[in-house]
């Protein structure tokens, strides 16, 4: 009969125990959090209040920046900002509600076309989807090469509309995943309930986006916090006299001379305020109630068959937003690409791969993409263990201030704009005393992977975080009480039964990495340039054709990633695994 | 001779902000017996069993599982060192894995050789009845099956200590018999001590070597069966444990085990096991073992019948007296609703106790 | 778990470990850190080694990247050198005390060049392009004449210029019309009627030069290293309505492109930067610079005896008399107030 370890009760044992206790893997999570992700948003955020502190200003403690910050204009990017923010998260979220409930619960024919669209659809960066619109809509651009001029949809598009609605497009993949998530845990029981008690289809959907109220506020903060920390549409879409956001603004106070950290700081810290308070309303909404619907008593759904009418509107949704979210840009960059002398008013225009064959031996492109591949293969794994962990942490009934403090500091980093975030890092990681002690990341290739999984690391929790919500605490502790320690408890029913949502996150991270640009730009190493970085060199220099060529290239190369692992992932995995939240069909 | 542990806790205490859920409760488990908590929801036993697995602690006292503690102060000794195993209200099988490696996954603990871990997990599954289920998964197997799935998970790797956690409480009635004898009779073959917690008192009582009624976290007696029924030592346990009416009345006359209380026209002679005094106004809990309409003794009162139910070996019967209702009283045979009738009362099964003030 | 998915598993992991380890790292030598927003830097930083043996790691930004950089490492700063067009980034620094003066050994420079080189040496100044090139399509709009003319009703919704706020060279052009108008008032009374008659502003060279070749505009405010570069496009595969021409008004403001050492670095830093500086400020250095003859190569050497590439002929010298220069330090301590009004009233 196996014996019971009690605790020892010699000295040396007690301090063995503490020493145990207190290096267990929780405390190993919690040094990396706040390594990669507390320091250095606190750093950047104390200048706004000492910046003496980091030599930015003669002022250790002042409120001079606030003031500063409360100037009209800034205060009117503000406002805009926040407008942009909840149209885009309300729209995404709404829109991917009801794509998640046509592919997931219906028999569409187009929900296979969109499984596999939305990656393309995440992978983008936003900027990019920019430029994809700009390329056919601008003067000299692919529809005035063709002969059609639209002045009126140039004019919304380089203004809120144009900014909106990118925002919403861009946004549309991450509430997506997060209610497709949890919709997959939630068997249909639910939904029967209240049509055997006399409700209609519409009564059973209602009930079912109630149950799904978590996942759907999660999707909301995400996207609201991801488009008022987007500076890659409002760059290209508006110069900042005539829609300005909060971004562009903060941009400039840090690209132009003389730079101000601590102006930075303080807008930087209104902008947080304004999550904060989606992250309030988040709890409020969600306060009590019981969502943890997935367990061995889940039963997978059966998709329902849709009428000729349901099934042709049902299609017609998704193959319509799919163009318009994806088809345009993708048009636009690739005709751009592929056009001679692009971005002029050539009268002859050729129609061919050059571009490609140039590019594809160019320094500028395969160095870079290799280099940025690497770099994301590395975050994507990382970021999503540590996602899990998070997580988990975030959904745990214990209210611990550890759970408040990650919520915070994670929200925290998605409002950041990446390009302050990787500033704070520079804080954080070229302190002179760090160096005496030989400690010295900065400016290597370590810190600015660092940085990639700290930038990952807030959207990948969320997405995990409507699974976790579903995830019955029973389920864990039965394999404690039956002999697994908590690693075992993780490695063997924690992931697993997530295995596929941590897939989708896993090719999430890696394709956002890929095509990061902000951080890339602050932090990597010299003579290792990422690949948005070569791609904006080449934009730079007046080589739209060749750069919308690498711009190709980078996407197609993450998309046969992500097919990879998919494919992987098909043929490995348990079929145990595969099953969860299948429907019969 | 058991393989069981021998459970000892002192003096448990737990709070959740304000609430004491437990409030200095000390228990002892032979090894090998069968102890079943019963009390009604929020009275601390589902924290008991939880802070006996090990996965919630308690803020002050100790568990002791044969002689070593297991706890001290905030400083738990983990669910997988304890040598235990847990029966679920909810089943708690692993999704993702079929019944199989369900009850195989228990198993790994004993780090025994693949064909002899299979050769278990098979007698395991025959045990309960499910050997042509060993591959389905959970979502394919009904409540009842699901349930035996983790009975033959918690058996398997023959536990010291065996934990229930209301494990009938989602099941139908019928099934719930049939798991019930399967729980009593597999336990005591692999011989592990068992605490099981439950609000039902026939699944108790059916169980049980020993019962202990906790009610705020505090246990109110801890005894044998028939010693719970007969003699409740105080309200609450009598209440709990399976009434079929309350009358109140005065005390009469005090005996030595028993008392006259004088109900209006009537008097009963009652059993009492606190202290009485004469002219006391009392409250008289009537066992449903207690009535019956055959026996002709002097404990009689007369009724109306309200409503009758049959079950099958016979008929039970609610009752009106001047006193209160009664209900649960069994006779083989029928009588109509509307009929007056006389009920007699064995003084054995019911107990007088001082009335609540209001 | 099944044998299958665990050898994936080690594979992934064994597969991130290897490509951790392969990922090179910073080598053990310690180099030169340039930071540089000029094509050629990488050239002339890699005949540099050849040369001295010293290594040099490059970081390659435009000019607010690399800004942003240098003032985040203010506490313990890790460049050594700091390259790029503009002279008033490199005021602000030495107005910050921040620079090591330093006259590289044997310097020779021309008459230009003494006019532009710093007090004491502050920052070097290799050569010079001109702010602004005014690039004009000849096939729909005339010569412009003077910076009045350019607020004319001829131009009207016709021009376009780049944000100062994001384009490093582009401030250096307000501080010229500051100089030459008298003051800052003069200066914001004229870009506010340029505003009025239909100014547009776009974030860099680059952007201005495309809304020209687009047709958005049809006079382009840009350096003249970019213009000339456009106009030679052109003029090699010529295309109907576009015929890109350049002039230069009176005044033309001096685009100093300035290398600055690192007074708070380390020694080995310092010493590499001058050696940088001295190798900078030869002949040899600018041969390399001039190569490409596209771009950041069309600059004016200050260096005695160096010649400029071929096309920087087409921009006009001191000779000309077009060409003013701005005192780098005064309109320095300003920039970021002019900055901010020139994005709330004229961006």
């Amino acid at each position: 009969m196996q014996k019971v370890e009690p605790p020892r009760d010699s000295f040396s044992s007690r301090a063995l125990l503490f020493v145990r206790t207190k290096i267990s893997p929780m405390t190993l999570f919690w040094l990396v959090i706040v390594s990669i992700l507390v320091l250095p948003i606190i750093l950047f955020l104390a200048v706004a209040f000492s910046p003496k502190l980091l030599d930015q200003g003669p002022e250790w403690f002042t409120f001079n920046s606030f003031k500063a910050a409360a100037d009209p204009y800034f205060l009117q990017s503000i406002w805009h900002s926040f407008v942009m923010g909840v149209v885009s998260s309300l729209l995404a979220t709404a829109i991917a509600l009801g794509v998640a409930w046509i592919v997931l619960r219906t028999n569409s024919a187009a929900r296979k076309v969109w499984s596999l669209a939305i990656f393309a659809l995440l992978l983008a960066p936003s900027y990019l989807i920019a430029l994809g619109w700009e390329r056919i809509f601008e003067r000299a651009g692919v529809l005035n090469i063709a002969g059609i001029d639209l002045p009126f949809v140039r004019d919304l598009l380089y203004g809120p509309v144009g900014i909106a609605m990118i925002l919403t497009f861009k946004g549309i993949p991450f509430a997506y995943l997060v209610i497709s998530n949890a919709m997959r845990g939630l068997g249909e029981e639910f939904e029967q309930a209240v049509r055997v008690h006399g409700g209609s289809r519409i009564a059973a959907f209602k009930m079912m986006s109630t149950l799904l109220l978590p996942a759907l506020w999660s999707g909301i903060a995400i996207v609201f916090a991801e488009s008022i920390s987007d500076f890659g549409v409002a760059s290209q879409l508006s110069s900042p006299g005539r829609y300005s956001v909060a971004t562009f603004t903060l941009y400039r106070s840090v690209m132009s001379l003389p730079v101000s950290f601590p102006l930075c700081a303080a807008i930087s810290i209104i902008l947080l305020m304004l999550i904060i308070l989606a992250l309030f309303a988040q709890s409020r909404a969600l306060r009590g109630r019981s969502f943890r619907v997935l367990s061995g008593r889940t039963r997978p759904i059966t998709r329902k068959k849709l009428s000729k009418t349901g099934a042709f509107s049902a299609n017609t949704a998704i193959y319509g937003l799919l163009f318009v979210t994806l088809g345009i840009p993708v048009f636009g960059a690739i005709s751009a690409s592929m056009i001679q002398g692009l971005g002029t008013v050539l009268a002859n225009y050729q129609f061919n791969f050059d571009n490609y064959f140039r590019v594809i031996k160019s320094p500028l492109l395969r160095a870079p993409l290799l280099f940025s591949a690497e770099a994301a293969l590395i975050t994507a794994t990382v970021a999503v263990i540590l996602a899990a962990i998070s997580s988990r942490l975030l959904v745990s009934t214990k209210n611990g201030l550890g759970k408040k403090f990650l919520d915070f500091f994670l929200l925290a980093a998605v409002g950041l704009p990446g390009i302050v975030f990787a500033i704070g890092y520079i804080f954080a990681y070229n302190l002179p005393l760090a160096q005496k002690y030989g400690f010295h990341l900065y400016g290597t290739v370590a810190l600015l992977v660092l940085a990639y999984i700290a930038t990952a690391l807030p959207s990948t929790t969320r997405s995990l975080v409507g699974n976790m919500n579903q995830f019955q605490e029973s389920l864990s502790e039965a394999c404690r009480v039956h002999g697994s320690n908590g690693i075992k408890t993780w490695l063997t029913v924690v992931l697993p039964l997530i295995s596929r949502p941590l897939l989708a996150a896993w090719c999430l991270t890696y394709c956002g990495t890929l095509l990061e640009l902000p951080v890339s730009q602050i932090l990597f190493p010299p003579g290792h340039a990422p690949l948005a970085v070569g791609i904006d060199h080449a934009l730079g220099n007046y080589d739209f054709g060749g750069g919308t060529a690498m711009e190709v290239f980078a996407i197609i190369s993450a998309l046969l990633v992500v097919a990879v692992a998919f494919g992987l992932y098909e043929k490995l995995a348990p079929i145990g695994w595969k099953q969860l939240g299948r429907a019969r069909s | 001779m058991s393989n069981g542990h021998l459970v000892k806790i002192e003096d448990a205490r737990k709070n959740y902000g304000s609430l004491a859920a437990l409030d200095g409760l000390s228990l002892t488990i032979e090894p090998g017996q069968f102890m079943v908590l019963l009390g009604p929801s929020g009275s601390g036993k589902s924290t008991l069993i939880r802070s006996l697995a090990g996965i919630e602690k308690f803020d002050a006292g100790s568990i002791f599982l044969d002689e070593n503690q297991v706890n001290r102060g905030p400083v738990n000794v983990a669910p997988e060192k304890r040598n235990l195993a847990m029966v679920f209200q909810d089943y708690a099988l692993w999704p993702h894995l079929s019944a199989f490696e369900n009850i195989e996954y228990a198993l790994q603990r004993r780090k025994l050789p693949k064909d002899i871990s299979k050769q278990k997990v098979n007698a395991a599954l025959n045990r309960v009845g499910l050997s042509s289920k060993g591959k389905n998964y959970p979502h394919e197997l009904s409540g009842g099956e699901q349930q035996r799935v983790a009975l033959a998970r918690a058996i398997v790797a023959d536990p010291a200590l065996l934990l229930f956690d209301e494990p009938l409480s989602n099941l139908d009635a019928d099934l719930r018999e049939r798991l019930r004898i399967e729980i009593s009779t597999l336990t005591r073959e692999i011989g592990a001590t068992a605490l099981y917690i439950t609000h039902d008192q026939s699944e108790a009582f059916a169980l049980a070597d020993r019962i202990g009624v906790i009610n705020h976290g505090k246990l109110e007696q801890v005894d044998l069966p028939e010693v719970i029924y007969e003699r409740p030592l105080n309200r609450f346990v009598a209440n709990f444990t399976g009434i079929s009416g309350t009358f109140t009345g005065q005390v009469k006359q005090v005996l030595k085990t028993t008392c006259i209380v004088a109900l209006g026209e009537d008097q009963l002679e009652v059993r009492h096991t606190v202290g009485l005094e004469v002219g006391q106004s009392v409250d008289v809990l009537i066992r449903p073992a207690a009535t019956s309409f055959q026996n002709e003794s002097e404990n009689r009162i007369g009724a109306e019948i309200t409503d009758i139910a049959y079950r099958g070996r016979g008929y039970e019967h609610a009752i009106t007296t001047k006193y209160g209702t009664l209900t649960g009283v069994f006779d083989t045979r029928s009588h109509a609703r509307g009929g007056t009738i006389s009920v007699s009362i064995d003084p054995n099964r019911c107990i007088a106790f001082p009335s609540e003030t209001k | 778990m099944k044998l299958s998915l665990k050898i994936s598993l080690v594979s992934v992991a064994i597969a991130t470990v290897l490509a951790g380890s392969l990922t090179p790292v910073a080598s053990a030598a310690e180099a030169l850190q340039l930071y540089a927003a000029l094509d050629y830097s990488t050239d002339v930083a890699t005949a540099f080694t050849a040369k001295t043996g010293i290594p040099v790691n490059v970081t390659a930004l435009s000019t607010g990247p690399l800004l942003a950089k240098i003032t985040a490492e203010k506490n313990n700063p890790q460049w050594g050198a700091y390259w790029a067009d503009g002279a008033e980034p490199c005021a602000a620094f030495d107005i910050d005390k921040q620079l090591l003066h330093y006259k590289p050994k044997g310097l020779r420079l021309n008459a230009v060049g003494m006019k532009l080189y710093p007090k004491d040496g502050a920052y070097q100044v290799p050569g010079f392009t001109e702010m602004v090139g005014v690039v004009y399509n000849s096939a729909k709009v005339r010569k412009p004449t003077s910076w009045d003319d350019l607020a004319s009703a001829d131009f009207k919704n016709q021009v376009g210029m780049n944000n100062p706020s994001v384009s490093g060279p582009t401030y250096p052009f307000l501080a010229g019309l500051m100089e030459q108008l008298g003051s800052e008032d003069a200066m914001k009374a004229y870009l506010t009627k340029l505003k009025a008659n239909g100014l547009r502003v776009f974030d860099k060279n680059s952007k201005t030069i495309a809304a020209l070749n687009t047709g958005v505009v049809n006079v382009a405010l840009v350096q003249s290293s970019a213009a000339i570069t456009n106009v030679a496009k052109y003029k090699a595969s010529p295309v109907a309505g576009l015929t890109p021409a350049v002039t230069y008004l009176q005044k033309t403001t001096v685009l100093p492109s300035c290398l600055a050492i690192d007074g708070k670095a380390s020694t080995f830093q310092q010493d590499a930067a001058k050696k940088f500086a001295d190798f900078v400020m030869t002949t040899d250095a600018v041969a390399i610079m001039t190569k490409l003859n596209v771009g950041d190569s069309l600059f004016w050497p200050t260096i005695s005896g160096a010649l400029p590439a071929p096309a920087t002929s087409r921009t006009p010298t001191f000779a000309s008399g077009l060409l003013q220069v701005v005192d780098s330090y005064k309109y320095a301590l300003i920039q970021g107030r002019i900055q901010d009004w020139f994005t709330k009233n004229i961006a």
